[in-house]
């Protein structure tokens, strides 16, 4: 009778351990430092108005990006949800290079690159 | 009204012979918009104006030159709601501190770029601050034309580089302009004798300082506003105002310091205004305004109208003061309150005439008029209308801070009662 005493007493000290033994953490973390693997526009120079756009798709690695996009003078408008690729136009008060400005982020960082779209006169 | 119409003809002339018509309304702005101050605080020393307004404005036609280009679009329309809140106060009698802060509840643009190809963008949020200052540097001793230079700077306080969703909203939509500017200007005020008819002349210098943040290198054009307003009491409580807004703007100038060529040019506007005085320190203005003429350097997209709506109060710290301690309990418990302004008269013959013709009015208890700091108090219960008492003075030959005497009347005062330098 003892014994089985024991036995039990055993049994349950175990178990008890057993469940308040720490959980190991499962890693489901797969975010990794943003890389822009490309960006590219359809054509580098576009004429002023919003008939002759460009495409500017940016490319990039890291998981759960947000993108960001500003250029000093012209319009950006997102084509896609997550913000990737967009369109680029301009008045004519934005003729000359643009510098369009793409950062990548994420919780482990950012990245920035820069595309050159020239935008000009029909006239000339 | 022959004297009117040289006013009106030489300002003009001075204005369109001066400065050349070949500048503007430009494209590209963000900040507060102007136009919004028509140079009306006039109070004195211990006076707080404060006003409340809000503008809407609508734009949705390309011009080049002068011409519509209805063969271009671009932005299909564009419009915002911005409200403001201004306030300005008399530090001394020719000495007032102003400041503003504005905000933007909407600003939006549309564009419809064929194809089914719509897009939007919008903005909102914190405008610029401003503050000022206006001293009056003359006025003539019946205050009927008066000289007022202003100088005012600008705080970017407000929302700049907004975003709207994954993409930098351009420089034209931030509520705040991102960089201070700097105004300087002279206001001249006329009324014109014997008529209900004044007139105000606001003209401003804006120097707009460049903008140098993270991600905008920018130059706006300095700006000139030349504006004449016309004043005249349709009825007691009711004036009709007509303004003609001369605009002018040079061109941007970009971050490599090349002139951006379509920014800048120049607009005529015209804005007829209602204003409505009610309960003594109350005023309600609404105000329409629309473009009548253009020259804008290049292809932009100009305004088509405004309506501004601004309601506004003043208090004059003096009289209430006066006022409070003058309160009495009487013995049935009546509440008297006075009232202190100054009138203008020279001897008893004055006093007895000022007196008696403010006692006839209902509610007024008492009324007493000192001949030497011609200062005329007045006690009454319940609540009187102090500007037809003030009318009712001027129409006896009095002149006082709101209403001057008619030349005629004047004239058939006694000559011990005359009290104009000669």
């Amino acid at each position: 009778m003892k014994y089985r005493i024991l036995v039990i007493a055993v049994l349950l000290f175990t178990a008890v351990l057993w469940s308040c033994k720490e959980e190991t953490p499962v890693n489901n973390d797969t975010t990794t430092v943003p890389q822009i693997v490309s960006l590219t526009a359809d054509k580098p120079e576009i004429l002023f108005g919003g008939a002759d756009p460009t495409i500017i798709t940016c490319t990039a690695t890291g998981g759960e990006l947000a993108y960001k996009w500003d250029v000093d003078l012209g319009d950006i408008f997102p084509l896609n949800a997550e913000g990737s690729q967009v369109r680029f136009t301009g008045s004519p008060c934005c003729l000359g290079k643009k510098y369009i400005k793409c950062t990548v982020s994420n919780d482990k960082g950012s990245i920035k690159d820069t595309i050159i779209i020239t935008i000009k006169d029909p006239v000339f | 009204m022959l004297t009117l119409k040289r006013v009106v003809i030489f300002t003009l002339l001075l204005y369109f012979c001066i400065f050349p018509i070949n500048l503007n309304a430009q494209c590209c702005v963000a900040g507060n918009p102007s136009g919004s101050t028509d140079g009306q605080s006039t109070g004195g020393k211990n006076s707080l104006d404060i006003s409340l307004g809000d503008m809407f404005s609508y734009s949705d036609t390309y011009y080049s030159g002068s011409k519509v280009r209805d063969d271009y679009k671009y932005i299909k329309d564009s419009y915002f709601n911005f409200s403001s809140f201004s306030a300005s106060y008399g530090l001394t009698d020719k000495l007032r501190i102003s400041a503003e802060i504005g905000y933007y509840t909407s600003k939006i643009q549309n564009f419809d770029f064929g194809g089914g190809q719509k897009f939007n963008r919008k903005a909102f949020g914190l405008g610029d601050g401003s503050i000022g200052f206006s001293y009056n540097i003359f006025s003539n001793h019946s205050n009927t034309f008066s000289i007022t230079p202003t100088i005012r700077a600008t705080l970017p306080i407000g929302t700049f580089d907004q975003m709207y969703g994954p993409v930098v909203l351009p420089i034209d939509l931030q509520p705040s302009s991102g960089g201070y500017k700097y105004e300087g200007g002279i206001i001249f005020f006329k009324h014109i004798e014997n008529s209900d008819f004044s007139l105000i002349s606001v003209n401003t210098f804006e120097y707009s300082q460049r903008i140098n943040t993270e991600r905008t290198n920018y130059k706006y054009g300095n700006l000139y506003n030349f504006s004449l307003l016309g004043i005249y009491k349709i009825a007691e409580p009711l004036s009709g105002l007509l303004k003609i807004r001369a605009q002018i703007r040079d061109k941007a100038i970009d971050d490599a310091g090349k002139i951006i060529e379509a920014t800048g040019g120049f607009v005529l506007f015209i804005a007829p205004q209602l204003e409505l005085k009610f309960l003594d320190s109350w005023k309600l203005s609404l105000q329409y305004e629309a473009p009548i003429y253009r020259d804008l350097n290049g292809l932009q997209l100009s305004n088509k109208y405004a309506v501004n709506a601004r309601i506004s109060k003043t208090i004059d710290f003096n009289s209430h003061t006066k006022a409070k301690t003058a309160y009495k309990e009487v013995a049935e418990g009546v509440v008297l309150t006075q009232s202190i302004f100054k009138v203008e008269g020279s001897c008893d013959m004055c006093k007895e005439r000022i007196e008696t013709t403010v006692m006839a009015f209902e509610n007024v208890v008492k009324a007493v008029w000192d001949a030497k700091t011609k200062m005329l108090e007045i006690s009454y219960q319940n609540q009187i209308n102090l500007d037809a008492i003030k009318k009712a003075l001027a129409d006896v030959g009095h002149d006082n801070d709101s209403y001057k005497a008619k030349d005629d009347v004047y004239e058939a005062l006694p000559g011990c009662c005359k009290y104009r330098p000669e």
